[in-house]
Formats: C-alpha cells, sequence, structure tokens
C-alpha cells in the first residue's frame, strides 16, 4: 500500500475537514494536507505553485457546493492550467443528486464520485484504486 | 200552348192513364194545370162551354182569370185536403159570370212519383148561367170521344185505335197512320196492323191481346214496329176491352210514338250509370241523405273512411258518427238549406271512426228539392283530411317546439339576420345577455352592431378585406361549409365588453341562401375559470420549483450534516474505544444512520418522476430479474428463500432499465424481508400476457398482508405493516409511481400467513 504524500482538501465544512484529517491519519492514508475552503483559493494557490514548480499534491478531494467558487468551477479553471504532474481529482459531496453524478462523468480530470460521510473503510479502498 | 202540354205528356209516366181519364171523364171538358211550368191549358170543348170563340185560344190565360177561388184556400191546399178526387169549381164564362161545374181531378206524376201537375175533368154543369146551343148539341157521347181524341192527337201525337169484335173492323185515327207511316187511305187489317210489330214483340201483342179478350183486362205494352217506310219505332199500345150487355163489343186502345222518350230514358239510364259508377267509386266519401239525416246511399270509400260496413252505415244517421263538437254548426248549416237560406254548404268537421279514432273531414253537401221546395234527399261529399290534419298538427308541433327551444334559450343568443345582416330575430337569450330588447334591434340593426369594431376591423385584414366593405362581410366571408365558430367580444347596452363564443350557421331555403342564424354562448364564465387555472399552474410551478430546491438541500445541505454526525461518531468512537459499548452513543449511531436513510428516501421520493414517460425503451426481463436476483442473492441465502425465475427469456415489456430494476428489487426484497421462517421460503416471478399488458407475477408465501386492514394504505408514503423492525412502507410507495410512469399499474393479492402476489401490469 503507497501512501500519500500530500492531500489537498477543497471544501468549505470545517467539520468535514477535521474529520477527514483525522481519518486519513487514522487509516494511515496521509500525513500532510493543503487545505482550501473554496475553489477560488484552491485555484490561486495551486497555480502559483505550478508556476513555481513546487510541489503539488498528489491527491484532491474537491467538494462541489462551496461559497465564491464551487467545484464546478474549480474544475474548469483548473484543467485550463498545463501541469506536467499527473494529480488525482476525487469529488467528494454529500450529493446524491443523480444528475450532479452525470455531470462529474463529462470531466476526464475526474477519477471517481465519493459521497460523505468518509469512512476509515472506505479511505482505505480508496488507497487501493489509487 | 200546344207544345207547353206536350211536354207534360212527354214528361209523364202516367199518360196512359191520364188519357183514360180525359176520354173517360171530360164531358164537360177539361184543363190541365202544368205546376212546373206554371201554366194551364184549356180544352177546346171547355172554352166553347165558356162561350169563348175559337179565337179566343189564347197562352196568358191564368188561373185567377179562368177560377174564381176561394179566398181563405188555394187550388192546392183544395187538392189536397180533397179526399175523393172530386171538387166543385166556380169558372169564369166569358161575360165574367159564374159557371160552377162538378169536376175530377188527376195528378199526374214524374218517375220519381213527383206531381208535376193536375188535370180536371169536368163531369157536369151544377149551375149555368146560359147554356149555349152549341153545348147543347154536343150530347153524341161517341162525338165527344172523337172530338176529345182529335184534340188529344194534337196535343200529344197520340193516335187511337178501335177493333169492333163483332165485325173486324179496325178504326186508326190520323196519328197512328202517322207513326205507321202509311198514307190515310191505307186500309188497316188485324193481321197487317200485327205484322208492323218485330217479330219478337208480336207474340207479346197476340198474347195481350188474348188475355183482354179472355179476362177484360187492360194492357199496356212497350213494342218495336217496323214502319212502313222500314223505320223501327218504339210505341207505347195500351188498350182496354168494352163491354155491350155484358159482351166484348170492342177494344179500344191508345197508340203512341215512344221513340223519343225511350231514347231519352237510356239516356237517363246512362248518366244515371255514370253517376252511380262515380258515386260507388269515387275517391271521395260520397253519401245521399234523406231529410232527417239518416244515410240512405253511401259508397264504398265512405265505409272505409268510417270504418263501418254498408249495412252498419246506413242504420245510423250523420248525427251519430258526427264529433259533438261540430255537431252544432253542421245541423245548424243543414237547417239553413231546409229553408233554403242556401243551396249548399262547405265545412270541415270531424267525424267518429267505428273504432273512436277522429277522422277530420271536409264536408260539402248540396240538396236536391220537391218542387214545393222542400228537401227531397242531401247529397254529401266527405273527403278524409285526417292525414293532413294530422301533417299541420305535426308541423304545428314542430314549429311550437323551435319556438320554444328558441325563446326559451335564456342563456343563448341567438339572433337571425337577412342576408345583409339586417337582425330578423333576437331571442331572449340575447336579450338577456346583450340589455337590448328584440324591438330595439329587429330591423333597426345589422349583426356586427354587437361587435367591438377592433376586432372587426382585424378580421376584415385577416380575410384580406378592403375597409370600405360592410362590417357583417367578416361574418359571411368567415362561413366555411356552411358554418363558422369563433371567439368574438359583444358589447353590452351598459357599455361593457365581454367574450362569446359564436357560430354562425348559413340559413339556406331550397339552395338558396336566405341569411345567417348566430348563436352565441357567453364566455366570461369560462374565461374566469381559465385564468384560475392558469394562474393555479403557475402557483404549482412555482411550488414545483420550490419542492426541487427543497430536493436539492436534502440531498447537500441535509445529508452533508448528517454524514458528519456519523464521521464524528466513528472518529469518536475510534478515539474513546471504550464508548463503543455507551448506549447513548449506540443511540446516537442508530440515529444516524436512520436519518442519512430518510434523507435517501425522501430524495427519491422528490426526484420520482410521476408523470407518464412516452420513450419507453424495450426491456427484457429475464434478464432483468436474473441480474438483481443476483445482486440480492447474499441476503436470499441468509434468509434461506429461494428465488425462482420463471420467466420467458424472450418476454420484453416497454419500460425504464432502472425503474424496471428499482420495481424487481424491491418486490424481491420485500418477499425476503417477510419470509415465514417456518416453512420453505420462496418468491416466484413469473408473466402472462394479455391484449396491452405483460403481466409480471412475483408470488411468494411469506407472511402475508393483511388487506382488508391495510389494503388502502398499502401503498401510501411510509406505511409500515410488519413488525420487523426494519420495514419501510416507502419502497411500494414508490414501487407504485415508478410502474403509473411507465404506462403500467400494480395489484396485490394476500393472506396473512400464506403469503403474497403482487400482479404487476407492464406495457408490451
Amino acid at each position: 500500500m503507497k501512501k500519500i504524500a500530500l492531500t489537498c482538501i477543497i471544501d468549505d465544512d470545517p467539520i468535514f475537514i477535521f474529520g477527514t484529517q483525522r481519518m486519513m491519519k487514522i487509516a494511515n492514508f496521509c500525513e500532510s494536507f493543503m487545505i482550501f475552503h473554496n475553489g477560488k483559493n484552491a485555484l490561486d494557490t495551486l497555480e502559483k505553485i505550478i508556476l513555481a514548480d513546487g510541489t503539488l499534491p498528489d491527491l484532491i478531494l474537491l467538494d462541489l457546493n462551496m461559497p465564491i467558487m464551487d467545484g464546478w468551477e474549480f474544475l474548469d479553471e483548473f484543467v485550463k492550467i498545463k501541469c506536467r504532474q499527473k494529480i488525482t481529482i476525487y469529488i467528494i459531496t454529500s450529493s446524491i443528486d443523480d444528475e450532479d453524478v452525470k455531470k462529474a462523468k463529462t470531466y476526464s480530470s475526474v477519477s471517481n464520485y465519493l459521497l460523505k460521510p468518509v469512512t476509515i473503510e472506505g479511505l482505505k479502498a480508496l488507497l487501493e484504486e489509487i | 200552348m200546344i207544345a207547353t202540354s206536350y211536354s207534360i205528356f212527354e214528361k209523364n209516366v202516367s199518360r196512359p192513364e191520364a188519357l183514360f181519364f180525359i176520354e173517360n171523364r171530360a164531358i164537360e171538358g177539361f184543363w190541365i194545370w202544368d205546376l212546373s211550368e206554371k201554366s194551364i191549358y184549356i180544352s177546346q170543348r171547355l172554352f166553347k162551354n165558356l162561350e169563348y170563340g175559337t179565337s179566343q185560344i189564347t197562352e196568358n190565360f191564368t188561373l185567377d182569370k179562368l177560377l174564381k177561388l176561394n179566398a181563405d184556400k188555394t187550388l192546392l191546399e183544395q187538392i189536397l185536403e180533397c179526399t175523393s178526387n172530386v171538387l166543385t169549381l166556380n169558372y169564369y164564362n166569358k161575360n165574367n159570370e159564374i159557371v160552377k161545374y162538378e169536376v175530377e181531378f188527376f195528378a199526374v206524376k214524374d218517375y220519381i212519383d213527383r206531381v208535376t201537375s193536375y188535370i180536371f175533368a169536368n163531369l157536369k154543369v151544377i149551375q149555368r148561367k146560359s147554356i149555349s146551343k152549341q153545348a147543347k148539341s154536343f150530347i153524341n157521347r161517341s162525338f165527344i170521344h172523337r172530338e176529345i181524341f182529335a184534340e188529344l192527337e194534337q196535343i200529344a201525337e197520340i193516335g187511337g185505335w178501335e177493333i169492333n169484335l163483332l165485325t173486324g173492323q179496325i178504326i186508326w185515327t190520323k196519328q197512328v197512320f202517322k207513326i205507321h207511316e202509311v198514307s190515310e187511305d191505307y186500309i188497316p187489317k188485324v193481321e197487317q196492323a200485327l205484322n208492323f210489330y218485330v217479330r219478337e214483340d208480336r207474340e207479346k201483342v197476340v198474347k195481350a191481346l188474348q188475355e183482354t179478350l179472355k179476362k177484360s183486362k187492360p194492357f199496356d205494352l212497350n213494342c218495336r214496329i217496323i214502319t212502313a217506310k222500314n223505320n223501327i219505332k218504339w210505341v207505347r199500345s195500351s188498350g182496354k176491352i168494352f163491354l155491350e150487355n155484358g159482351k166484348p163489343l170492342k177494344i179500344i186502345g191508345v197508340f203512341q210514338d215512344i221513340s223519343k222518350q225511350i231514347k231519352q230514358s237510356e239516356k237517363l239510364r246512362i248518366s244515371e250509370n255514370t253517376f252511380r259508377g262515380n258515386f260507388e267509386h269515387s275517391a271521395i266519401g260520397m253519401a245521399i241523405l234523406d231529410e232527417k239525416g239518416k244515410w240512405l246511399e253511401v259508397n264504398k270509400r265512405l265505409c272505409d273512411v268510417l270504418g263501418y260496413s254498408d249495412f252498419e252505415l246506413k242504420q245510423k244517421t250523420f248525427q251519430d258518427i258526427t264529433h259533438p263538437h261540430d255537431l252544432d254548426l253542421d245541423v245548424s248549416l243543414l237547417e239553413e238549406l231546409a229553408q233554403g237560406m242556401r243551396e249548399n254548404y262547405q265545412m270541415d268537421k270531424r267525424y267518429l271512426h267505428k273504432n273512436g279514432s277522429v277522422i277530420h273531414a271536409t264536408l260539402s253537401v248540396s240538396v236536391v228539392r220537391n218542387f214545393d221546395g222542400t228537401p227531397f234527399h242531401y247529397v254529401s261529399q266527405i273527403l278524409d283530411i285526417t292525414a293532413n290534419v294530422k301533417a299541420k298538427l305535426d308541423l304545428q308541433a314542430a314549429i311550437t317546439k323551435l319556438e320554444a327551444v328558441f325563446n326559451a334559450s335564456t342563456q343563448v343568443s341567438i339572433i337571425a339576420t337577412d342576408r345583409n345582416g339586417l337582425i330578423k330575430n333576437f331571442n331572449s337569450g340575447a336579450e338577456n345577455l346583450l340589455g337590448f330588447s328584440a324591438d330595439e334591434m329587429i330591423d333597426i340593426h345589422t349583426a356586427d352592431f354587437l361587435h367591438t369594431s377592433q376586432e372587426l376591423q382585424n378580421r376584415k385584414l385577416e380575410l384580406n378585406l378592403t375597409e370600405a366593405v360592410a362590417d357583417f362581410t367578416v361574418f359571411s366571408e368567415s362561413i366555411q361549409n356552411g358554418f363558422d365558430t369563433r371567439e368574438w367580444t359583444y358589447t353590452h347596452k351598459d357599455g361593457y365588453e365581454f367574450p362569446v363564443l359564436l357560430t354562425v350557421t348559413e340559413i339556406t331555403e331550397n339552395d338558396n341562401s336566405v341569411g345567417y342564424l348566430g348563436v352565441a354562448i357567453d364566455l366570461s364564465e369560462i374565461k374566469k375559470v381559465e385564468k384560475e387555472i392558469t394562474s393555479l399552474l403557475e402557483i404549482t410551478k412555482d411550488q414545483n420549483e420550490r419542492l426541487k430546491n427543497f430536493a436539492h438541500i436534502v440531498s447537500h445541505n441535509l445529508r452533508s450534516h448528517a454524514s458528519n454526525f456519523k464521521m464524528l461518531l466513528d472518529l469518536l468512537v475510534h478515539d474513546h474505544p471504550e464508548f463503543k459499548e455507551n448506549e447513548f452513543i449506540k443511540y446516537l449511531e442508530t440515529a444516524s444512520e436512520d436519518l442519512k436513510e430518510t434523507i435517501t428516501h425522501l430524495n427519491e421520493v422528490v426526484q420520482l418522476n410521476t408523470t407518464l414517460i412516452d420513450n419507453l425503451e424495450e426491456i427484457n426481463l429475464h434478464d432483468v430479474i436474473e441480474m438483481n436476483s443476483r445482486n440480492v442473492q447474499i441476503y436470499a441465502i441468509e434468509k434461506e428463500v429461494t428465488i425462482y425465475n420463471n420467466v420467458e427469456k424472450d418476454v420484453t415489456v416497454k419500460g425504464i432499465s432502472a425503474y424496471i430494476s428499482s420495481v424487481i428489487i424491491n418486490f424481491i426484497t420485500n418477499a425476503i424481508k417477510y419470509s415465514n421462517s417456518n416453512v420453505n421460503s420462496f418468491v416466484k416471478l413469473t408473466t402472462s400476457s394479455s391484449n396491452d399488458y405483460i403481466e409480471l407475477i412475483i408470488e411468494d408465501n411469506g407472511i402475508g398482508i393483511d388487506l382488508q386492514k391495510n389494503g388502502p394504505k398499502l401503498f401510501g408514503m411510509y406505511k409500515t405493516f410488519h413488525d420487523n423492525s426494519d420495514a419501510r412502507g416507502i419502497g411500494l410507495f414508490i414501487t407504485k409511481n415508478q410502474v403509473e410512469a411507465m404506462g403500467g399499474k400494480i395489484e396485490v393479492e394476500s393472506t396473512l400467513h400464506k403469503g403474497t402476489t403482487f400482479k404487476i401490469y407492464l406495457r408490451k
């Protein structure tokens, strides 16, 4: 099992961020995190890192409903940035709306669609998948 | 005068008797009173007796000039009162002195027994002022006879003959020679005389003569003779035997050419037959009635019309079979006829048929009178007009009904116009809706008056009509296939406008257009309702939108909070393993799990498409069942339930793959969930096919449902029927909606503790 070095979580829900970080540590999933509370912050920062050729996260967990810039807008902008490194993007949302699931499938950069809540078993399975 | 008297004899059937009467009685002369001609013929002998010269034979002799009449009685009354036929008459002579005679009279009758004239024979003078010399000299009886014969011959072309039975000598008078067309120097012999008769009649004459000789009976025969000039003539020959001292002396007879009469009576017979034929076979009912109204003769048509046989009808009077309401008028008209106030009458009246039904008829009655003016009989013509009357009544009823519809329509405006749109009829509905009275509209305005000018102009543009054409043209021009229906706006008398649905129909008579009929109903209420529905639809749309938002909130926000609970609990237990057995934590976990599930179901309900879906795909039922049974196989094994997929491999239905899967999963899961742990549980899936549907039958031997108690609630939201802790009624609710969205339906049969069978009807 390969451990992920850096995980980027883009979500406006502090409870989720808190929980997920704890879960990942328990599951021995990841040690360090990059946290953003909306798509805009994430996009700006990641773009700077890419330009500066800094350290990029291996995995992005992207929520859909966020203020300022939501998950979809983030995806639309992020794919425009040229990047040498392959970044795995998971949508992680509480939305069970079919429309959202279908829409997610239209983004080739999106690897999978995960439903909240995140569980230790779920994280383990995810790690396997990556 | 002679001509007149001749005509008397022509008409009279009783002429021979009249002649015998004159010959035997008129010793002192005679006179004839012709009732029909109102004239008098006076014999020469009477003339002489009354001292007139022959030069004074005049035509203008009247009853008053001849007779001194009783002041209190007319001559006719005297005659009618007299029983013995013998009267005493007071004649005026030339010098206006009274000469009294005993007179015997004789009534001459025609073929219908009607008296046409009277002959008065003077039997003897009772009192004479002066007796002329000439009168005294006329004592010789045989001379008198001869004189009378000569006179009669003159007036009636009647001949006389005499056979002397002792000598066999025959005497003919002038007229007899003339009838035989022989000259007066011809000497008749008995044998030769008989030879004039045609062979067929000769025997008859001989026989009659023999009878007369034997029994002294007079004879009277109509026979044919062939004259010397070979003409056939009908003659009337009558004779009478004269006895002397009890022995036959001679036969004296009268001989008359009756060819004319025979010819006339033949004519009469033909005309009578013609009448009878007409009468019998007339298309009109005909009858002859006596003066009291009793049927004397009725024709077949009348019997048919009234339903009686000829015999039955003749037992009745017209009063018997006349409708009581029409009797008075009929009787009073007949009375006028009887009194000579009219010669005929016509009336429409009703008769009563034998079966009791009413017959309508046109009756024409004319009268045949006796010579004194009293009715002899009536001739009625009765035309059955029952069918016409009935048709007329039916028509009247139809018209009345139509008028009733026209006027009773208080909510429907009906306006009829002529070809130019001028209003001709304006019903109460129109008055009601528009506020105008019929009087204000009829023959005053054209129908476009009621419309808004803006609409009329708009319609003109639509129809490519110039502004100059009459406004009403927009209605006539709109008509296709005889009518046009569209929405218009009417203007009420008070000025407000309201929408109507107006149908304009062309009125045609014999294929010619004569006008238009506009039928309109007020759409105000309908429009109002339409508006309400539209606003209701807006509200519903709005609410639906909010529901979608709600669904969104449920699926995103609510759910994220719920999952946070779950996550935090998991972490809490991980960090503090001792909490795992803590009851609070346990219940919190259960509550969190239930909350999550409830949100999932709620979301499904909101997302459910309850409208009928048109574009359904073809789905192989066997394969779908196979796939879904595999998904629940672990659960089935755990609960020891066997799943039998007995659906034929080629059965397909029309549906939505996700829905069909959901439905099948739901029923199989339910069957497993509510299986009976005491038996070999199974769930069996089969199909049967009907006209429009494939029935998917899902049968189990589980614990069953009390349908009596729970039937109506079975497919409701959040109903649970079993004690099983994990029961969730939402499944059946969703399933039912999914099946209905695919155009199908669900039926259920169940027995508690025995099992349940669901029938799911899916489109073929």
